[in-house]
């Protein structure tokens, strides 16, 4: 197995206040990773500054060999990252299907896209995607009426249909009922092997159910890493989550 | 359920399109040819190009800009400056009287490219898309949206505005220029009193309004459309944000730049008056009232609101834009789409007689 995915050293500071402290992280292709940690423990600012959301303080991000910090956003996500929000964003005034459509990026120049009329073209990647998404019913709804769920699986199925190498999910399953984040997991887990992931997640039934590695952020910094039973039993987890049953009800 | 409404169907909008120029091309023909008559109306055809350029840049690109003018007053004086020099003779009367009363004794070298027809027109047509362009690449690259763009785009429009009226002897100031003769081109005149003019200005609608129409429909138009609605979300699709809203942008600042150049031919005449900001504010106005997300519903706004304002009469002439303001403020608060929303619920409850069109993902009849 082969690093994808590298973090050395990144910090990203406000001020006095260090957000994201010398992190250093390694992913391997193929691997589906959580990343956890109590809430303003840094999880989203560190998407922010692998995907160039935010400038970072210090350190550097390598991505298949390449360092990509620095890079404009949209050529970042041009090497094959992608990325769902934590507040599920996708084209409110456009239908699923055009939402989907916008996603399947074969070529981002505008002027090419000028004469692409959609006859046709990449139909199968999106067949695929709406299959496994499960939105076939809505392909013609305002995806501004959709529900959370569907909100969330819509958006998700638009960074699938990238078909990105790395996938960076925050909080895929945030106001989900239960039977959609077994769904999800259900997704998720198909994914696993083809597609490189990290997972940010507070549901623990659901980390439980998709992960190989966990890494535990605290106050910017790696806590603890391994699989899921090591870092439950990590003495230095119990005392970060003093009081509570360990990081399972750290949500 | 939503798209099953006849008005989101692509072939009935076409269909909507092409009966609605062919009958509005067939109007010097039942109508008679009342030069006047004629000539009002090509002007309302302008008018519908400008809100053409609002409804593409600000209800599909959501870039509010009120800076159409800039385009309409440069492709103006660009058209105005081609006629000018049409009528001057190279060798016995070659410096406009306008500038030999503010003392110039040779004229302009800016001037020079002018005595060639078919260089001014793609000078006047060329200089606002450039321009464009470039004020695009400076405001959207640093990322303006929103109220920002709408007060950059008005600060850029009074500075062209104090240009024209400043620099007297190359724009004949608050006079204006006017150029003595009617266009020419290839041998024909374009007589601004006459049917021809009227086929002019609507041939050019029509030719703009069908290209927008396809351009939207294009995968472009929908991307436009989603940088509207999430500029972030699409950056991070792998969009180049900034790339797109300049192409949006000039593309809107060359059709307000048509407009611009076939106003000149009707009325042979331009000004600062071109270049004022309320002008570019009413355009904006046109649109939302039509409908900014419509095209035909923004050109319908401009024809609309013009012809109401010709005909109410002159004892209304000075609470006009009381009347107008407070139109724009109850549309804007009550039908968000203008009457193209109106239009839409209305025909929301008319049966689709069209068969369903074919997905553009499953491949299969819904
Ligand atoms: N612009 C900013 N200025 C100062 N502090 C900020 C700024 N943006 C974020 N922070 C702080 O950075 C910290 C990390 O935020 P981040 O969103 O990365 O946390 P998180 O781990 O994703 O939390 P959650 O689980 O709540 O989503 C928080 O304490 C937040 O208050
Ligand atoms: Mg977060």
């Amino acid at each position: 197995m082969s690093a994808i995915l590298e973090l050395h050293g990144v910090t990203k500071a406000y001020d006095a206040y260090t957000v994201v402290d010398n992190f250093n992280l390694t992913v391997n292709e193929g691997e589906l990773r959580c990343l956890l940690g109590p809430n303003g423990a840094g999880k989203t600012t560190t998407m922010d500054l692998i995907t160039g959301r935010q400038k970072m303080t210090s350190g550097k991000v390598v991505f298949q060999g390449r360092k990509i910090s620095g890079m404009s956003e949209h050529r970042i996500c041009q090497q094959g990252i992608g990325r769902k929000f934590q507040i599920p964003a996708v084209f409110k005034d456009l239908t699923v299907q055009e939402n989907l459509r916008v996603a399947l990026t074969r070529t981002t120049n505008p002027f090419m896209n000028m004469i692409e009329f959609g006859r046709g073209s990449g139909r199968e990647r999106l067949q695929q995607v709406v299959e496994l998404v499960g939105l076939q019913e809505r392909l013609d709804e305002l995806s501004g009426n959709l529900s959370h769920g569907e909100t969330q699986w819509l958006e998700i199925g638009m960074v699938l249909t990238q078909n990105p190498k790395l996938l960076l999910m925050d909080e895929p399953t945030a106001g989900m009922t239960e039977q959609e984040t077994q769904k999800t997991s259900d997704i998720f887990n198909r994914l696993k092997g083809e597609h490189t992931l990290i997972v940010v997640e507070h549901d623990m039934a659901f980390v439980r159910e998709i992960a190989d590695i966990i890494t535990l952020m605290h106050l910017g910094k790696t806590l603890a890493e391994g699989p899921m039973d090591q870092v439950e039993n990590d003495p230095k987890v119990r005392e970060v989550y003093l009081g509570s049953e360990g990081i399972t009800d750290a949500a | 359920m939503e798209k099953r409404n006849l008005y989101h169907d692509k072939r009935a909008q076409w269909a909507v399109y092409l009966v609605a120029f062919g009958v509005l091309a067939l109007i010097p023909v039942w109508m008679g040819d009342d030069p006047f008559t004629l000539n009002q109306y090509a002007r309302y055809g302008v008018f519908g190009i400008l809100a053409l350029s609002v409804s593409l840049v600000w209800g599909f690109g959501g870039i509010l800009s009120l800076g159409q003018g800039i385009a309409f007053g440069m492709a103006a004086y660009g058209m105005a400056a081609t006629m000018q020099m049409q009528y001057q003779d190279p060798v016995n009367d070659p410096i406009p009287s306008f500038m030999l009363t503010n003392e110039l004794t040779a004229l302009p070298t800016v001037w020079e490219p002018f005595w060639h027809t078919s260089v001014g027109l793609i000078l006047a047509m060329g200089i606002p898309v450039v321009f464009f362009v470039l004020f695009g690449l400076l405001m959207f690259q640093a990322r303006l949206a929103g109220a920002f763009v709408a007060i950059m785009t008005l600060a850029m429009l009074g500075a062209w505005y104090n240009m024209a009226y400043d620099m007297q002897p190359f724009t004949a100031g608050f006079n204006g220029i006017s150029p003595p003769n009617a266009f020419q081109a290839f041998g024909v005149e374009v007589d601004p009193y006459s049917s021809m003019i009227y086929w002019v200005s609507l041939g050019v609608l029509a030719a703009l309004t069908l290209l927008t129409k396809l351009l939207l429909q294009s995968k472009f138009g929908t991307i436009i459309q989603a940088i509207r609605d999430d500029s972030e979300r699409a950056r991070f699709l792998g969009y180049n944000v900034a790339f797109y809203q300049v192409v949006v942008f000039a593309l809107g600042g060359l059709i307000a730049a048509l407009g611009g150049m076939v106003w000149v031919i009707i009325v042979q005449y331009v000004s600062p008056t071109a270049l004022e900001i309320f002008f570019s504010i009413t355009i904006v106005i046109w649109a939302a009232v039509g409908g900014r997300m419509s095209l035909f519903g923004a050109i319908f706004g401009a024809i609309f609101i013009n012809a109401a304002q010709s005909y109410v009469g002159d004892e209304f002439q000075a609470t006009w834009f009381i009347i107008l303001g407070t139109v724009f403020i109850v549309v804007v608060r009550f039908l968000p789409k203008g009457f193209a929303g109106l239009f839409e619920y209305a025909i929301s409850f008319v049966p689709n007689p069209l068969p369903p069109s074919r997905s553009l993902i499953s491949g299969q009849q819904k």
